[in-house]
């Protein structure tokens, strides 16, 4: 599955980008710690997931990924943050899922395998989709 | 599809039914007031989602959602809560939403949307018949209980907005505030900038207003930020706020919610909070009282309306939450005795008397009016 990622905090965009790097399935085709750039290169891209802060200063992660929501709607937010104040907000936005700094590889693996879940049956459905065409 | 709802106090399970029932896609099929009851239910019974309450003696909300998610993976855990404090948690725990009570229809139907595949609200009203008005009737475009809030109708959420400033934020709220009215240049200076000298208020003045023209053009393009003759004004452009839609409906009902619980109860579930109590402005004060005592009389009136419906648990959860808000008003410990009296329950009408005594003995050195005290001796009647 394809994911980016946008963390305002280097040093934790690399953690999180190694710790993604672990998973032989998951491609990272981006990352970026500047949050217009990000926007913009992941409408792009078109990825299944995005993972992201809630805190980038100037925006905040709800705003930026709900600004991508809309032209992507089937985009997967995942927030990675140390702060819990978003999480309810979260659910109204309908987020894929909430994982809380200093990240874990136990509770990354839960992500990870509900993504290859959930990433996994839309492949099926395309390929349904595939089938009844021809 | 099969509902199981699990909550420790009755009149907030009923509560919840109701709203399930109106919706008509999911059926509750079990109540439950603990969770050990819950799970006992799902060994017996196919249930496909489970509405789960946290703050639960004996064993809390998440331990349950624990033990369900571990022994029947597939199905969908809803939680419904006061709090707000356990959204990781529940993350955690795979739930499909989380509610903060009180629930009002629309947030209940996006949750259900979430759990019965493809289903589409509207379906939902053909399914439960509830009727068009209410489906129809849209959340107004600016919310002003609780805090400052901008809804996007057609996503039908709040779209988070980031203030360049806290002043710019003040400003938008104050010209929202004042209606369409024209608001001289000098008194929004004076109100944001107090100790600035002149020039430089205006010029924080203009860049605030700049930022308010860029927001308006972004998210409610139908609004409109004038200046004319040394004064500004909020051109609505038909976006109306939750609390102006408060203001004209509360004046239709009061006096007379009979027959009309419905509206009533939609409107009360506008209110989520006091008016711009998140942002403590000064200058929005006498308004928060005076909606405060709108919001307290309305739902006042459907209690008593709603006990007279002979929906007794409905009035009573309603007067709880408010006395728990009002702990010393005299009209709501009498009008909870009544219910209780109502539905039969004597023993609870007592009760609620003598806590009610108690707290007014214990906090107050007081002791309740004479008429409250007369409700309760014919009660012993």
């Amino acid at each position: 599955m394809r994911i980016y990622l946008l963390d305002g905090d280097r040093e934790s965009l690399a953690r999180t980008a190694r710790m993604l790097g672990g998973y032989p399935d998951v491609e990272l085709i981006g990352s970026s710690y500047e949050p217009e750039a990000a926007l913009s290169e992941a409408r792009g891209l078109e990825p299944d997931a995005l993972f992201i802060e809630t805190r980038l200063g100037c925006i905040s992660g709800l705003a930026a990924s709900e600004r991508l929501l809309r032209e992507l709607p089937d985009l997967r937010v995942v927030y990675v943050t140390a702060s819990r104040e978003y999480a309810v907000e979260a659910f109204e936005q309908r987020a894929f899922d909430y994982l809380l700094k200093p990240l874990t590889l136990e509770r990354l693996e839960r992500t990870i395998l509900r993504l290859r879940r959930s990433c996994g049956s839309i492949v099926h459905t395309r390929q349904e989709r595939l089938d009844k065409v021809e | 599809m099969r509902a199981m709802l699990i909550d420790d106090e009755k009149p907030a399970l009923a509560h919840l039914e109701r709203l399930i029932r109106a919706d008509g896609r999911l059926e509750p099929v079990a109540l439950c007031t603990s969770a050990r009851e819950g799970i006992e239910w799902l060994d017996k019974e196919r249930i496909d989602a489970v509405f789960l309450d946290i703050g639960m003696p004996e064993m809390n909300g998440l331990e349950a959602a624990e033990h369900i998610q571990q022994r029947y993976p597939g199905i969908a855990i809803v939680f419904v809560t006061a709090y707000s404090d356990y959204a990781v948690e529940a993350f955690d725990l795979q739930a499909i939403d989380y509610l903060l009570k009180p629930i009002g229809p629309a947030r209940l139907q996006k949750a259900i949307a979430r759990i019965v595949p493809d289903s589409s609200e509207a379906e939902a009203a053909a399914a439960g018949g509830i009727d068009a008005a209410s489906q129809t009737s849209e959340m107004p475009g600016v919310l002003m209980f609780r805090r400052l809030e901008l809804y996007d109708s057609a996503a039908r959420k709040v779209r988070p907005v980031k203030w360049r400033t806290a002043k710019s934020q003040e400003l938008f709220a104050y010209l929202l505030h004042q209606g369409e009215q024209w608001v001289p240049r000098g008194e929004l200076t004076d109100l944001l900038w107090p100790s600035m000298p002149g020039d430089k208020a205006a010029t924080h003045l203009h860049t605030s207003v700049y930022q308010i023209r860029k927001l308006l053009k972004e998210s409610k393009p139908e609004m409109a930020l004038e200046y004319r003759q040394e004064s500004y004004r909020l051109l609505r452009g038909g976006v109306e706020t939750d609390v102006e839609r408060f203001e004209r409906e509360y004046e239709e009902l009061i006096g007379s919610v009979k027959g009309k619980i419905d509206p009533a109860e939609a409107l009360l579930a506008l209110c989520q909070g006091g008016y711009l109590e998140h942002h403590d402005y000064l200058w929005a004060e006498s308004r928060a009282e005076k909606l405060n005592r709108q919001r307290f009389r309305l739902a006042l009136e459907l209690a008593q309306e709603e006990k007279a419906a002979g929906r007794t648990d409905e009035a009573i959860r309603l007067l709880t939450s408010l006395q728990e808000e009002e702990p010393y008003a005299e009209e709501i410990c009498r009008q909870l005795m009544s219910a209780h009296q109502f539905a039969g329950n004597k023993r609870l009408a007592r009760e609620c008397y003598r806590a009610f005594e108690m707290r007014l003995e214990e906090e107050l050195g007081a002791e309740p009016e004479p008429l409250t005290r007369q409700v309760y001796e014919r009660l012993e009647e």
